[in-house]
């Protein structure tokens, strides 16, 4: 489709780079005493939040799956709902940033912040729907960069800089390593193109040595992204640097839209199951290759979550756990799997922002990151009851307790896995395994919070606008939480339209 | 034995990305461990032209290896400005000092 044409489609990304660009310029005109946290927060929520409205028009209105920008991105149903899960958590960050001591009071960077942020939802909406390797290869250091500034942009401690550096480091090896692969591949079919890539392989029956070496490099890119096993050493690093707020967005927005990518370049360049079309020597199996991973994954995040004493250090390696199990579904190399990984993220989303938005209201009122921070906070006044009772919902639903969104998200990764068929059954035992060791951490931070009667530290204090703001946001995504536990039929249709790209 | 096939190309940025990636493991400096991603990106940009002029036949590839080239640039600003930070700080930029982040 030609650029005149495209640009319908690509509506809400447009408007978001619009949007930045008169952002950067209004803020030349704002004397910087007058421009308050509130103010560029709040601009820059309006502006993701119309960006999501687009996007939503445009995932109703435009269901087909269309090559646009001569085949550069692609508008389909997978990228849209990711982008809109992307969106999402990109409003929540902005939300808890200013609600976050380290960035909203006194803190006189707020502008630049907010557009790094808005940026970063850019960067991530292009590398949701790249179709092409140059645009994911854009899209993707388009997301990087603005992380790598994120993550140190509050210069509070010694942390903030070595996360930051470490982060830039660890990323810059790996995209490095995955363009390489890439290079390779395009050395291998002569295109850059993602189903000109695939007609490629499938026409020319292409295998070797080249063609394993550049799956590998391109897994070890997207696999940093995604935090998965080999490549996670940077996550808890830069989990416990960042401003807090930024921490939560990092687990949920940038590791969804790995999780897209992934897919996309898994499933539409090396192809779905036994397709008709393609002979099997151009078939790569990767499903083993994942499946190993993706225990493994699971396995590390888990056991290195248990003697972690810091609260972001802990939810950094249950991520890491987290994106051991949704890489479950991704093996299973079935159009179930991909909605399974769809509808993971989503509840994910709800239950590990709420964990860490009560991090942030604790690091509000005691400064500290610590577990020995919760002791008792059950029995603290009705406010430290409702908060630990929230952390326990979120915490039970992130184990995969029953009435918790997070236990049907964890059965359709399982069945996913068991459709597949009994070569996968070994993976599915070794996830129960996994979620009872992950039990074991989670439920010592509720015995903290309930069965401490040794009530430390301070009361909490009085309530204030912003209290009241942090509590009402805790409310609704414990509410979701809970009703997707019992109700999650409207989730599971939408999951279930993220299938069709296949088509 | 021609020079110029696609052999000798491939042979070159095999040993262009190795030598990145030593440098990486090896360099104490957190400029000499950039210098080493530098020459793992400029590995690729090679290859995309390369493989641009010789197999594919078309300059797809070569566009891409500007935008390499490009984007190490970018990518050369933010990790100066974050060793400026880490200079102040220890007055030196030794990777070994960044130990505070453990388990």
């Amino acid at each position: 489709m030609n650029n005149l044409e495209s640009l319908t489609y690509f509506a809400s990304e447009g408007f978001l780079s619009v949007y930045i660009i008169l952002l950067l310029a209004a803020s030349l005109l704002i004397r910087k005493e007058q421009g308050t946290p509130g103010l560029y927060y709040s601009l820059g929520i309006f502006g993701l939040a119309v960006t999501l409205a687009l996007e939503i028009v445009a995932c109703a209105t435009r269901p087909g799956s269309t090559e646009i920008f001569h085949g550069l991105l692609r508008s389909d149903s997978l990228g849209r709902l990711f982008k809109i899960l992307c969106l999402v958590s990109g409003i929540l960050f902005l939300l808890f940033s200013l609600l976050a001591r380290e960035t909203s009071k006194r803190f006189r960077d707020s502008m630049e912040y907010t557009v790094l942020a808005l940026s970063l939802c850019l960067g991530m909406m292009l590398f949701i729907a790249s179709n092409n390797i140059l645009m994911l290869y854009l899209g993707m250091e388009l997301l990087s960069f603005t992380s790598y500034l994120l993550t140190g942009f509050v210069d509070r401690d010694e942390r903030t800089t070595e996360a930051a550096v470490k982060y830039l480091l660890y990323g810059a090896v790996a995209s490095g390593v995955m363009i390489y692969g890439f290079s390779l591949l395009y050395g291998l079919t002569g295109s850059l193109d993602f189903s000109a890539i695939r007609a490629y392989l499938v026409a020319n029956q292409v295998s070797g040595s080249m063609l394993f070496i550049s799956i590998a490099f391109i897994l070890t890119g997207l696999g940093f992204k995604i935090a998965a096993f080999p490549f996670h050493l940077w996550s808890p690093d830069v989990y416990e640097g960042a401003p807090t707020a930024f921490s939560a967005f990092l687990s949920v927005g940038p590791k969804a839209a790995g999780f897209a990518i992934l897919m996309r370049v898994l499933y539409q360049v090396f192809g779905v199951g036994a397709q008709a079309e393609a002979p099997p020597a151009a078939q790569f199996d990767w499903t083993f290759t994942i499946a190993v991973l993706s225990a493994l994954t699971m396995t590390v995040g888990n056991l290195a979550a248990l003697p972690q004493r810091n609260i972001k250090r802990l939810l950094a390696y249950s991520s890491i756990a987290h994106a051991g199990y949704a890489l479950m579904a991704v093996a299973s190399r079935s159009a179930f799997g991909i909605s399974a990984v769809f509808f993971y993220f989503a509840v994910y989303l709800l239950m590990n922002l709420a964990a860490f938005l009560v991090a942030i209201v604790i690091a509000n009122e005691y400064y500290t990151e610590r577990l020995d921070g919760y002791e008792g906070l059950g029995w603290k006044g009705p406010q430290g009851a409702f908060l630990a009772s929230a952390m326990a919902i979120a915490l039970f639903s992130l184990a995969g307790i029953p009435p918790f969104a997070g236990f049907i998200g964890k059965v359709y990764l399982l069945m996913a896995v068991i459709k597949k068929g009994p070569g996968l059954y070994w993976l599915a035992v070794v996830a129960v395994l996994n979620t009872v060791i992950s039990l074991f951490y989670y439920a010592r931070v509720v015995k903290m919070m309930f069965l401490s009667k040794r009530v430390k530290g301070a009361p909490l204090s009085a309530m204030t606008t912003e209290r009241y703001v942090s509590y009402a946001v805790l409310g609704v995504l414990t509410f979701l939480t809970l009703l997707f536990g019992l109700y999650w039929t409207p989730l599971d249709s939408l999951s279930k339209l993220t299938m069709n790209f296949l088509n | 034995m021609e020079l110029t096939g696609i052999t000798s190309y491939i042979i070159i940025s095999l040993i262009l990305f190795l030598a990145g990636l030593l440098t990486v493991v090896s360099k104490k400096s957190i400029i000499g461990i950039f210098l080493g991603i530098e020459l793992i990106l400029n590995s690729a940009a090679l290859n995309f032209a390369a493989f641009s002029r010789l197999t594919a036949r078309n300059l797809e590839g070569q566009m891409v290896s500007m935008f390499v080239i490009v984007l190490a640039a970018a990518e050369a600003a933010i990790a100066l400005a974050l060793l400026l930070a880490i200079y102040k700080r220890y007055r030196d930029i030794n990777a070994d000092n960044l130990t505070t982040l453990k388990w």
